[in-house]
């Protein structure tokens, strides 16, 4: 005979449960139960984990969830039905949304309002029935409410004071009728888990093993028992055992049954969503098309509408459609992208912003019959907007019908190690020591205990490693989903509960995204894209000084200057093709065409480069070696690459045609492959795909390779569709920086923090260009950098190159570090919109300027216009704001003492230090007549020189990358006051000059150069700390893993 | 003219760091603020520095840059000791030591007319240098005329490379000119007034002390306004000498030997009375007598003296009282040989004078004279005889209390228990019970027959655990025997035995 587990918390009760839902649903189903239940506490976390994996299985699963009540008691709580199921989740919404993020109460009342559906189960430690006192009242409120459906729960556990306990919950059930039900708080699946509970109680509790007492159990009899076990444990109450599947069958209720539907629009009279999403797409076509919509577009459109109406999902459509047209209304900059590039729809709404007739994108990524899942669309947007437009969702769905996904954040070996090391009591600063060893992934092993100087023979450490190691990849607590919305026509808290996010005015949902996936849920992705910002401003800038409305969709395409400077890799704020590594690639593939951006964008990726394809496409492309394809049935799927597949899509289709895969298995290929590294899933389709393409005549050592790519694909594929919504961008930002340069440093400088590089190296690059920044100054500076007119204007080109502008940027005080935009900038503004300022001390008295402030500015030399020598006005401010607070008179009688000049070097420090870039000169420039007498030569020397030739240069260090695709090589970037010089460190130099690569500003290397295709790199032999009178200031590196 | 010394250690948490971990002094080590990863570091020793960790750091920030790097915090405590241990170094050269209180590991010293007792002052600092050296500390001695000039110097001269790092100032207008070069930097000055003070370009004492000082004050505050002072000899502090501490002891030698306790007695009370009236003076009173009975040599070594410690219910100055606690402790036993001389040590605390209270309320329980109670008990009986049970949150049942030494009585605060614990009694050690035999045709005898065998057996309870270090696990059982004695016995599991633990009644 069997019975039921009914009372099981898996690691979503967080911290507490010691086994992944799935892990619990398996051993139910290996010790022959037809059923569990998942009970986590105040939540449903993990059910559809162990819903999924149920499924698979064919074992039922229940599902409930322990409540925790406000006076510190628990219940347990069991869906019978779908409504009931809906009344948990409406029971714990109001619960979590009550309290901060992480904790749940509920009232007695509450669970007697929410009773229909539901199972009580009452028993346990912290339950009122067993308490000292009887709870007389609760007892008939919940007799009432939840009549026949409420049960005594009579837990063993091989304790002793559960005996006085169970006597008083038998009695007080027995006086009031409730039958009883037998069971077992499970916390593991089986008792080896019980160290690591164990482990999760004292970090829950913040006390070190020795500490904890008894807030860790007294023995390990929480795993799920076997039937007989179970049995055994009750042979003095059969009944009580029967009743858990009297309890099982009355529960019937299954995720299955969650039929979701997408909030449909308020539809004018008479007309159906389908309808409407026709009318609409039609409209925006036509605006699209210039009133002409082909015939292969318009049969594009009709499918997919047709389809689309098929599936039901017109109402997700039509979100889409509201969002962004709300954005329009705002005037907040937004781009759809990822998959939903891929249908002409989207463009038509004007979600994305890809042609369909210039892209022929697979639509079968983002819709498709067969997989019948809901579409994923992410709209990126402006991200400065962002917030208002994830408000608007909020406030036109209602928190009920709207909330956040979530994320859960799950251990891995460094947050592991540090806080199983913390429970063994372990030096905090030791376990560090060992964390900062390990990689995301790391086993720990004895090896690397050693190399951190901790003795693994010690038994805390050999239990450090073993239980570090088993607490990987449970969950710690959950976050919010950087934009993903659910969105629900029902209450979404009827769906899954609702809880408190972290931040302000955020509320985020039980389950992560593929939870939703799981369970088919549609979701609505809103991104923050700081390009976006800068495109806008930059088209704000357009109109005001060039007088040019200039929306993204009309920026001149194919402009072949824009090409030319991307050619040269002048791309320093361009977004997506800045880095080091696209700057590199550019010359090599010589872009000139918008799909040759899509290329570029995907190309300089880790998926390609592992798979070798980048240097066969290079080479096919500039005619030096013959385009062929392994079969003519692949001809149609890898012609825009030339035969070398790039792009995710391209793989996915490669599986159809090839490999004879149905969409959806392409579909699932997909996800298998972003999960490869995880769930090792990608290996069940290696003898499907190679077996497939070489049975159509295909080279085994193409398939194999392409088996290869495709594991390189799935950690780090490039979707097509990715690329081609960023390669718009990417070409409008570039147009712009070719055009209106001093527009773009402007609109860039504004739209801080993004990109690859510090304001210091954009601002170094324009004044390279030729553009006229001014410093920062308190009478000319606004808050955000602004454009003022040149006394020589004009734009002029010399060699193919933008010179100068007809604007000057005037920096503005946002740059200065400390100043505050909400606190201080309008004290400012008003003291200068009051009357023009006259001295230092009408401005610290008319604003109010703390101390603190006056020196931020000063630092900056924001006060030049009425003092040159900052030391002076150092010290005068100083004094000022001294008296301010005094209350006396600001003029002061004192004499200035006289202070040594500020040097150009110690100017330009100044500067960097109190703003972060220096409008008067680079760091270096003082020094270079030095660096000359040492033989030093500046970058655009270093450019100029010839290929094989050695050479010594010194520059500023502004950017470390370690590629993991670089089998250890570090590229670095170095910077002077003509321009970069770009550095490859082998490994074993790295490793001989760490230190120097690690921590130094100012760098030094000897090397040979590499010149190929334009691309000049110093390949590194020896680092060196250059030797010079005053060691120049920077910026800090930015370092990319 | 006076002269004084500064002695100065520097880094000297990291010095102390360094003397409790000499296996670190070839790597990296540092000394942070706590034991935490964003921890600040405060100190880090040469190796560290060479793999470019410095102070300032976060622990985690170090760390990126060596991985060896080992730390640790050195608390206040222990800095204040090794200061102590210091100062009592220090004053084997000068009576008169004074260690900084800002600034632990500088030291001013006394050194006038030391040149008497020593060939000369560079004799002297050369003998207290190799004194510290040979501790294993690393020092700068700097003999001088002023507490700002003889610092100034030390703290620069004990920064730079070199062995041996003394100097002796000849005329006070030599220590002014080199104090007044020495850079801002080797200062413990304030990091934010000295970083203020870069900025502007003073970077050393001569350019700090050009400054107007009312601008200084007017912008730095009060501190940097003292420091501007003492800099510029405006203002000087003489030498506040620790005092040593001195033990407050009698030693008394009695010709001849003494074997009368009452007139051991008499002699006590006396010398107790002065001693009394020494804390008295100092505004101390008595926490616990110590007292050193010497005897006559016997046969056995091991009984040369007797030693008693007598603890008073309060701090006290009342000799009744205390003589009433010695006479209790000395009288209960005989003396097993004469005593040839008695010592009387005292442990003091600062008075704390209480408000006299015009109208005392009556309480139904004095506390204070449960306290004097208890004192009386304990010095008849010994300190182990008042102690208190104190719950655990502990699973096994031995662990679920302890003993405490009872100083003070607390006012009762009962907990009402409606169900109480089965077990009345458990025993401190579980008693061994023979193997349980396999056939047992008379039942389980626990005990032995006159016992009666075992009739009602109920469990098992499991308490198992502690599988970090030395596991357990026991099934408990509550068992009654033919003659209705209700027992506790368990099974350990590991030791494959059974004992007995409690009884219930």
């Amino acid at each position: 005979m069997t019975y039921v587990a009914l009372w099981c918390k898996s690691n979503f009760s967080f911290l507490e449960g010691a086994s992944h839902p799935a892990e619990l649903v398996e051993q139910a189903h290996s010790m022959g139960l037809s059923a569990v239940a998942l009970t986590d506490r105040d939540g449903v976390y993990g059910i559809v984990r162990a819903h999924v994996r149920a499924r698979e299985l064919g074992i039922r699963l229940i599902l409930g969830a322990q409540m925790t009540l406000t006076d510190g008691s628990q219940i347990v709580l069991l869906a019978m039905d779908r409504g009931g199921y809906a009344n948990l989740c409406r029971l714990i919404t109001r619960g979590r949304l009550r309290n901060p993020k992480g904790k749940c109460s509920v009232t007695w009342p509450e669970i007697c309002e929410h009773a229909e559906g539901l199972i009580a189960l009452w028993g346990g430690d912290r339950s009122l029935l067993v308490a000292e006192e009887a709870p007389h009242q609760i007892l008939t409120d919940l007799l009432e409410a939840f009549d026949d459906r409420l049960y005594g729960l009579v837990t063993r556990h091989r304790r002793t004071d559960e005996v006085p306990q169970e006597s008083r919950l038998r009695n007080r059930a027995g006086r009031a009728g409730i039958p009883l039900v037998a069971g077992t708080e499970v916390l593991y699946h089986t008792p080896a888990r019980r160290d690591l509970q164990d482990v999760l109680t004292c970090i829950r509790h913040g006390v070190s093993l020795s500490e904890a007492g008894r807030l860790i159990r007294p023995n390990a009899e929480h795993d799920l028992k076997g039937p007989y076990e179970f049995r055994t444990r009750f042979t003095d109450d059969p009944a009580s055992v029967e009743r858990t599947l009297e309890v099982a069958s009355r529960c019937t209720f299954a995720l299955t049954e969650i039929r979701y539907r997408y909030p449909a629009e308020r539809l004018p009279d008479g007309t159906s969503s389908s309808d409407w999403l026709r009318q609409l797409t039609y409209e925006g076509g036509r605006e699209r098309f210039d009133g002409t919509i082909s015939s292969s577009i318009q049969a594009q459109i009709d499918k997919e509408l047709a389809l689309i109406d098929e599936l039901d999902y017109c109402g997700y459509f039509l979100t889409m459609w509201e969002i962004v047209q709300f954005c329009r209304r705002e005037g907040i900059l937004c781009q759809g992208r990822g998959s939903a590039a891929n249908s002409a729809v989207c463009y038509c709404l004007g979600i994305t912003a890809v042609d369909p007739t210039h892209v022929d994108l697979l639509f079968e990524r983002f819709l498709s019959r067969e997989r019948n899942e809901p579409p994923d669309i992410d709209l990126d947007i402006m991200h400065d907007r962002r917030e208002e437009v994830i408000q608007f969702v909020y406030e036109k769905y209602g928190r009920d019908h709207a909330a956040m996904v979530a994320n859960v954040v799950r251990y891995r070996s460094r947050s592991a190690v540090r806080e199983v090391g913390k429970v063994f009591g372990l030096a905090e600063t030791a376990v560090d020591r060992l964390a900062k060893r390990l990689f995301h992934y790391d086993n720990i092993d004895a090896q690397i205990l050693e190399q951190v100087g901790l003795d693994p023979d010690n038994p805390a450490h050999t239990h450090l490693l073993r239980l570090a190691d088993e607490i990987q990849d449970f969950p710690r607590h959950l976050s919010i989903h950087p934009g993903g919305f659910l969105l629900g026509h029902e209450p979404v808290h009827d769906l899954v509960p609702i809880e408190n996010g972290a931040m302000e005015d955020r509320t985020v949902i039980q389950w992560d995204k593929d939870d939703l996936e799981d369970l088919g849920l549609f979701k609505v992705d809103l991104l923050g894209l700081g390009a976006l910002t800068q495109l806008d401003l930059s088209s704000q800038l357009l109109e005001e000084h060039y007088d040019l409305r200039l929306p993204m969709d009309e920026i001149p395409a194919a402009d072949s200057q824009t090409f030319d400077m991307i050619c040269r890799s002048d791309t320093v704020g361009v977004f997506q093709i800045e880095s080091r590594a696209q700057m590199a690639m550019l010359p090599r593939l010589r872009p000139r065409t918008y799909y040759d951006l899509v290329i570029q964008i995907s190309i300089v990726r880790p998926g390609p480069i592992t798979g070798g394809m980048v240097h066969p496409y290079l080479r096919r492309r500039n005619n030096e070696e013959e385009v062929e394809y392994p079969h003519e049935c692949l001809e149609p799927v890898l012609e825009r690459t030339l035969g070398v597949p790039l792009f995710q899509e391209q793989v996915m289709q490669l599986a159809v045609v090839a490999a004879d895969y149905t969409p959806g298995e392409a579909d699932q290929l997909r996800r298998d492959m972003a999960a490869w590294r995880r769930s090792g899933r990608i290996e069940r389709h290696r003898e499907r795909l190679i077996g497939r393409m070489v049975g159509k005549g295909i080279k085994q050592e193409f398939a194999e390779r392409v088996f290869d790519q495709i594991r390189g694909f799935g950690e780090y594929g490039f979707p097509e569709s990715h690329a081609a919504s960023f390669a718009l961008i990417a070409y409008g930002t570039s147009w712009i920086k070719c055009h209106y340069h001093d527009v773009f440093t402007c609109a860039l400088l504004n739209a801080q923090p993004m990109g690859f590089y510090a304001p210091a190296t954009i601002v170094n690059d324009a004044k390279r260009h030729g553009i006229e920044v001014r410093a920062i100054s308190v009478i000319h500076s606004d808050w955000g950098c602004t454009l003022e007119p040149r006394e020589t204007a004009g734009s002029v080109r010399e060699a193919g190159e933008t010179v100068g502008g007809k604007f000057a940027v005037q920096m503005g005080l946002r740059y200065v570090k400390g100043l505050s935009e909400t606190r201080d900038w309008p004290r400012i503004e008003a003291a200068r919109r009051e009357k023009p300022l006259t001295s230092i001390e009408d401005l610290v008295h008319r604003a109010q300027l703390d101390e603190r402030i006056v020196r931020r500015l000063a630092e900056a030399g924001a006060f030049a216009p009425f003092e040159q020598q900052r030391r002076a006005v150092l010290w005068s401010a100083q004094g000022l704001t001294g008296a301010l607070t005094d209350g006396l008179e600001l003029t002061s009688e004192e004499p200035i003492p006289r202070f040594e000049e500020l040097s150009l070097f110690e100017t330009i420090a100044w500067d960097y230090q109190a703003s972060g870039h220096s409008t008067r000169g680079h760091p270096l420039a003082p020094l270079r007549s030095d660096l000359q007498e040492q033989g030093l030569p500046d970058a655009r020397t270093i450019v100029s020189m010839r290929h094989g030739q050695k050479a010594r240069y010194a520059g500023l260090v502004i950017c470390r990358q370690r590629p993991g695709t670089a089998a250890g090589v570090v590229f670095m970037t170095l910077e002077d006051e003509t321009g970069f010089v770009n550095i490859v460190l082998w490994k074993k130099v790295f490793d001989r000059y760490a230190l120097l690569a690690k921590t130094e500003k100012f760098l030094g290397v000897s090397g040979v150069l590499q010149k190929q295709d334009g691309v000049v790199h110093l390949v590194a032999e020896q680092l060196w700390a250059p030797k010079v009178r005053l060691k120049p200031e920077g910026v800090g590196s930015r370092d990319f893993h | 003219m006076d002269r004084m010394a500064c002695v100065s250690l520097p880094a000297f948490p990291l010095q102390l760091l360094l003397d409790r971990f000499p296996e670190w002094a070839d790597i990296p080590a540092a000394v942070v603020e706590r034991d935490k990863p964003q921890s600040l570091i405060l100190w880090a020793n040469e190796t560290a520095r060479r793999c470019g960790v410095l102070p300032g750091q976060r622990y985690s920030a170090g760390l990126a840059l060596t991985s060896d790097l080992r730390a640790r915090e050195i608390s206040a405590a222990e800095i204040e000791q090794g200061v102590s241990r210091l100062s009592d170094r220090l004053r084997l050269f000068s009576p008169e030591v004074e260690p900084s209180a800002e600034q632990p590991g500088v030291f001013w010293l006394d050194a006038s007319g030391l040149e008497a007792i020593y060939a000369s002052l560079l004799e002297w600092a050369d003998r207290l240098h190799d004194e510290l050296s040979q501790a294993g500390f690393r020092c700068a001695v700097v003999v001088g005329f002023t507490r700002f000039g003889t610092y100034a110097v030390a703290r620069e001269m004990s920064f730079a490379r070199g062995k041996k790092k003394i100097l002796v100032f000849r005329r006070a207008e030599e220590e002014l000119d080199a104090a007044r070069r020495v850079s801002l930097r080797c200062l413990n000055i304030d990091p934010e007034l000295r970083d203020s003070l870069d900025q502007l370009g003073i970077r050393t004492v001569r350019a700090f002390i050009q400054l107007p000082g009312n601008g200084i004050q007017q912008r730095f505050g009060l501190e940097a306004h003292q420091l501007h002072r003492f800099a510029s000899g405006d203002f000087a502090i003489p030498l506040h000498p620790q005092a040593a501490p001195q033990p407050l002891i009698r030693e008394i030698d009695l010709e001849p030997a003494e074997s009368d306790m009452h007139r051991l007695l008499f002699l006590i009370n006396r010398h107790l009375g002065s001693l009394l009236n020494t804390l008295s003076e100092r505004r101390e009173a008595l926490t616990e007598l110590r007292i050193r009975l010497r005897l006559d040599v016997t046969a056995d070594d091991s009984k040369r003296e007797r030693i008693e410690r007598i603890r008073t219910a309060d701090p006290t100055l009342d000799p009744l009282q205390i003589m009433n606690l010695v006479r209790l402790r000395l009288m209960g036993d005989a003396l097993p040989a004469e005593v040839v001389g008695v010592d009387l040590a005292v442990r003091s605390t600062r008075d704390a004078p209480k408000q006299f209270q015009l109208f005392r309320q009556l309480t139904q329980r004095d506390l204070q004279a449960a306290d004097r109670a208890l004192a009386r008990v304990r010095a008849q009986f010994g300190d182990a005889a008042v102690a208190q049970a104190q719950l655990e949150e502990r699973h096994l049942p031995e662990a679920s209390f302890t003993w405490r030494l009872l100083d003070h009585v607390s006012p009762p605060a009962p907990q009402q228990v409606l169900m109480r614990p089965l077990v009345r009694r458990i025993y401190n050690r579980p008693l061994r019970l023979p193997p349980r035999p396999r056939s047992e045709p008379d039942g389980w005898l626990l005990r032995g027959a006159e016992h009666g065998h075992v009739e009602r057996f109920s469990g098992p309870y499991v308490v198992s655990g502690g599988w970090w270090g030395g596991s357990v696990h026991r099934e408990y059982y509550f068992a009654q025997t033919r003659y209705d004695e209700c027992v506790w016995v368990y099974y350990d599991r590991k030791r494959r035995r059974w004992f007995l633990h409690g009884e219930i009644g």
